[in-house]
């Protein structure tokens, strides 16, 4: 989270829009970048801070030495506006100021778990290559048994097995335990959380604390649908030490379900996130960055019915989210409310980078499937499958 | 109980019986109000028991028809955002895949070519009846100074539209009272809130719905609200989301029998009918496909039980997102696909919904455009119009088959030559209006 220099706000905008399409051009050189932002706090028009946000893998100080080695003057060019900032930068200045900014994500889910960029583009790759097969031999092949095509497939697209690499970085053995950690987090902030509600109810019996809903100018995306889209939100926790207790509590039950919800191939509800993660800043508000395929209405909605629990047990805690109880009623499952509580906390997001804009969360897992049933021993189930994944 | 006799009569009914209709995409003048007032009596309401059965009317209007009606601005503000851009705007285009030849530049009305304030729209039973109060209705654009670009519409006798395929009249049931009046699970009764303001939806909610300052009047106007310091404007109206959308008839038929053909030889002339009936997922007469392939037609408009691995939790989603369509036919029927007569044909879509954004766009974007719907990866519906983006290669088509997918190329066939965002307001919203 990086201050813009007071009167460098309406610059800052113009140039992030001028330039973005540059900036993705470079950013597509940085081999560990999986996605990047540049999102804008503050009135339209004359932003008081830029949210600078990158997803990647590795250690973060060889990421950032590729960032400015492949978008140094790009990125430089984007935080002169900013204070603290010096130019002429070298990489330990840049290194340096993004560090002072550094705010660390206190829940951060993945659709490619522990897939690198590079691993991910492969995998695409791999599909259209298994379709390509299949359409060029589909005379032969209609021919064969679907072990036979499967067997032929793999012969033809020569997979290495040690391409294969388990799902998650962690062991088997540790995902219940971590499960069960989550649950125990989740029963507790629960009932943190019912309890501050109850407060706020007996509070809201005198004060109005009703909040007006709009969704800031500039949000919204003309994004093409299919591609990827970006979702940055920023919402103010409720005042009191409770609710950031409960908040903080809620984070780290969360932290440890998501891994859980990754290790599992995503919950229903998350199916559309290819990414997402929240960030609470140390003056009470808390961020939220998501990426997802189709539309934001459609990852609300299936927020809504499915996965109202995890989202409600973290915004409940903020102000201008529809009114719950606990985690347990009301909030999320209310799609309406949700969807005026996104649009009027989005922020306007001007530069937004993916290292695979084209894939869907869906078709990342079904592409890994296909290469775990390409690079193994294929039987008649399994070959299937693999024909099955390959709809299009 | 739902407040019939103060919803405009298109929500409940399709008029069926009335199957030749006019509709007029106006401009309006200084005096929008008065010829508004003069038209308060005309308009039809969902009570069945109407007097003038033989002619419908009906009228609803845009955002800058509300302006030009003298609402004011704060009133005009609690409308939500998609209806106050309007169809064309950029957000909204996006949402919809309108670009490139689709692109609102290109359209007939509500684009560039033409302002759409307010769409007045009337049905009869027989031409002669139309004519008359067509007659009677434009006599009153000359007097206000309203200009009007006109399109004829109509259901036609067979119910098929001009792509051969029998109208299966998939429309929501709206739930009145306690009376259901199917018991089928897949086609489970929505409540009025889905599709009327003022009603709770099916998660128990009221839509958000436009309020303006209280007036006093001889009238009945809408109920108060905000303390009785506002009128609900949105009570008993409905968002209406109009497409005209040109259908290639013979385009469509060539592709069929090409493709087709080539597909499965050994079934002669059967092949083009068997790939269209694929691209619509129903058969001619209607039927649903038993191997429906994932990117049909009917199968995104309405996924009922087939989205993820839950049927309860599939229509659970989908019954959040219908829209009651009411489309009709314009331009004459094509009398054999294979005789082309270059006349343009297709469809006047109409949806009507209670949020644009959560329903007849979220249709849009999360099932007809969206390549990645049922686990496909670059399709997009095959009869609905979509531009092409940067890098775009959605134009395939895949039919299950064994043992694996059949993938051909697609063409398009449909492309949108007209469309708006309007509200088609409750009577008494329109005895608001009427004010001036």
């Amino acid at each position: 989270m990086l201050p813009v220099q007071a009167g460098f706000g309406e610059p800052l905008a113009l140039l992030l829009a001028a330039s973005a399409a540059t900036v993705r051009g470079k950013l597509r050189s940085v081999p560990s970048l999986h996605f990047a932002r540049c999102a804008l706090l503050g009135p339209p028009g004359a932003p008081s801070e830029l949210l600078f946000a990158t997803t990647f893998d590795d250690e973060a100080a060889a990421h950032l030495a590729e960032l400015w080695q492949h978008a140094g003057p790009e990125l430089a060019a984007i935080f002169s506006h900013c204070s603290g900032w010096r130019a002429p930068a070298t990489l330990d200045d840049f290194t340096r100021f993004l560090e002072r900014g550094a705010c660390p994500s206190a829940a951060l889910f993945t659709a490619f778990d522990a897939l690198g960029v590079e691993r991910v583009r492969d995998d695409a790759r791999l599909r259209r290559e298994l379709a390509r097969f299949l359409d060029a031999h589909a005379t032969e092949l209609r021919e064969l048994s679907p072990l036979e095509i499967g067997t032929r497939a793999q012969t033809e697209l020569g997979v290495a097995k040690a391409s294969v690499t388990a799902p998650s970085g962690r062991s088997p053995r540790e995902r219940p335990r971590l499960a069960v950690a989550a649950w125990a987090g989740l029963t507790l902030t629960g009932l943190r959380a019912a309890l501050a509600d109850v407060i706020d109810f007996v509070r809201e019996l005198w004060l109005d604390t009703s909040v007006r809903l709009e969704r800031a100018p500039g949000a919204g995306s003309t994004a093409p649908l299919g591609a990827q889209r970006c979702f940055s939100h920023v919402a103010r926790v409720k005042p009191g030490r409770f609710r950031r207790a409960a908040l903080r509590l809620a984070l780290r039950a969360l932290a440890a379900l998501s891994f859980a919800a990754t290790a599992a191939g995503g919950s229903e509800g998350t199916r559309s996130i290819l990414a997402a993660r929240w960030v609470l800043l140390d003056d009470g508000r808390l961020v939220f960055l998501a990426n997802h395929d189709g539309s934001l209405r459609a990852a609300l909605g299936a927020f809504a019915l499915r996965a109202s629990a995890l989202v409600g047990m973290v915004w409940s805690q903020t102000l201008g989210f529809p009114r719950s109880f606990g985690w347990f009623a009301g909030g999320a499952r209310d799609e309406l409310g949700l969807a005026a509580f996104a649009a009027a906390g989005e922020l306007s997001t001007p530069l937004w980078y993916s290292a695979y804009p084209e894939l869907g969360a869906d078709e990342m897992r079904a592409n890994a499937e296909i290469r775990a049933l390409l690079a193994g021993d294929l039987d008649a189930p399994g070959a299937a499958r693999l024909l099955a994944l390959v709809r299009d | 109980m739902l407040e019939l006799d103060d919803i405009q009569g298109l929500v409940f009914s399709g008029y069926a019986r009335q199957p030749f209709a006019r509709y007029w995409f106006l401009e309006l003048a200084a005096g929008g109000a008065a010829w508004l007032a003069r038209l308060l009596f005309r308009i039809s309401t969902s009570e069945r028991r109407e007097r003038r059965a033989d002619r419908r009317v009906n009228v609803a209007f845009s955002a800058s028809g509300l302006r030009a009606l003298g609402l004011p601005e704060p009133a005009l503000a609690t409308f939500p955002r998609a209806f106050l851009d309007g169809m064309a705007a950029p957000e909204r285009a996006a949402a919809l895949g309108d670009g490139g030849e689709n692109a609102a530049d290109h359209w007939d009305f509500g684009g560039a070519r033409g302002r759409v304030d307010a769409l007045l729209l009337a049905y009869a039973t027989d031409p002669d009846e139309l004519d008359e109060e067509s007659d009677e209705l434009e006599d009153e654009f000359e007097r206000f100074g309203i200009k009007a670009h006109v399109e004829d519409a109509y259901l036609p006798a067979d119910r098929r539209g001009h792509f051969g395929f029998l109208d299966p009249r998939s429309n929501p049931h709206i739930r009145r009272g306690f009376r259901l009046r199917r018991q089928d699970p897949l086609e489970r009764a929505l409540p009025a809130g889905e599709f009327v303001l003022g009603y709770r939806n099916t998660d128990g909610h009221f839509a958000e719905g436009p309020r303006a300052p209280l007036r006093t009047s001889a009238r009945a106007l809408p109920p108060l609200v905000d303390a009785r310091r506002a009128v609900d404007l949105g009570r008993n109206g409905t968002f209406v989301a109009v497409r005209k959308l040109a259908q290639d008839v013979p385009g469509f038929w060539r592709y069929a029998a090409q493709t087709g053909g080539a597909l499965w030889p050994e079934a002669g002339p059967r092949a083009a009918t068997r790939l269209a009936e694929h691209l619509v997922g129903r058969t001619l007469d209607g039927a649903r496909l038993e191997r429906c392939p994932f990117g049909a037609h009917a199968r995104r408009a309405n996924p009922r039980e087939t989205l993820g691995a839950d049927p309860a939790a599939s229509l659970a989603l989908v019954q959040k997102h219908r829209v009651i369509r009411r489309g009709r036919l314009y331009g004459e029927k094509l009398a054999s696909a294979s005789e082309p007569d270059g006349r343009e044909r297709g469809l006047l879509f109409m949806a009507l919904c209670a949020d644009l954004e959560r329903q007849f766009e979220f249709m849009h974007g999360a099932w007809l455009g969206n390549p990645k719907f049922g686990g496909l990866t670059h399709e997009r519906d095959p009869l609905v119009p979509w531009a092409a983006s940067a890098g775009d290669d959605a134009d395939t088509f895949s039919l299950p088959a064994s043992p694996y997918r059949r993938t051909v190329p697609l063409e398009r066939f449909v492309r949108v030559r007209g469309g708006a965002y309007l509200f088609m307001p409750s009577l008494r919203a329109l005895a608001y209006l009427a004010e001036g």
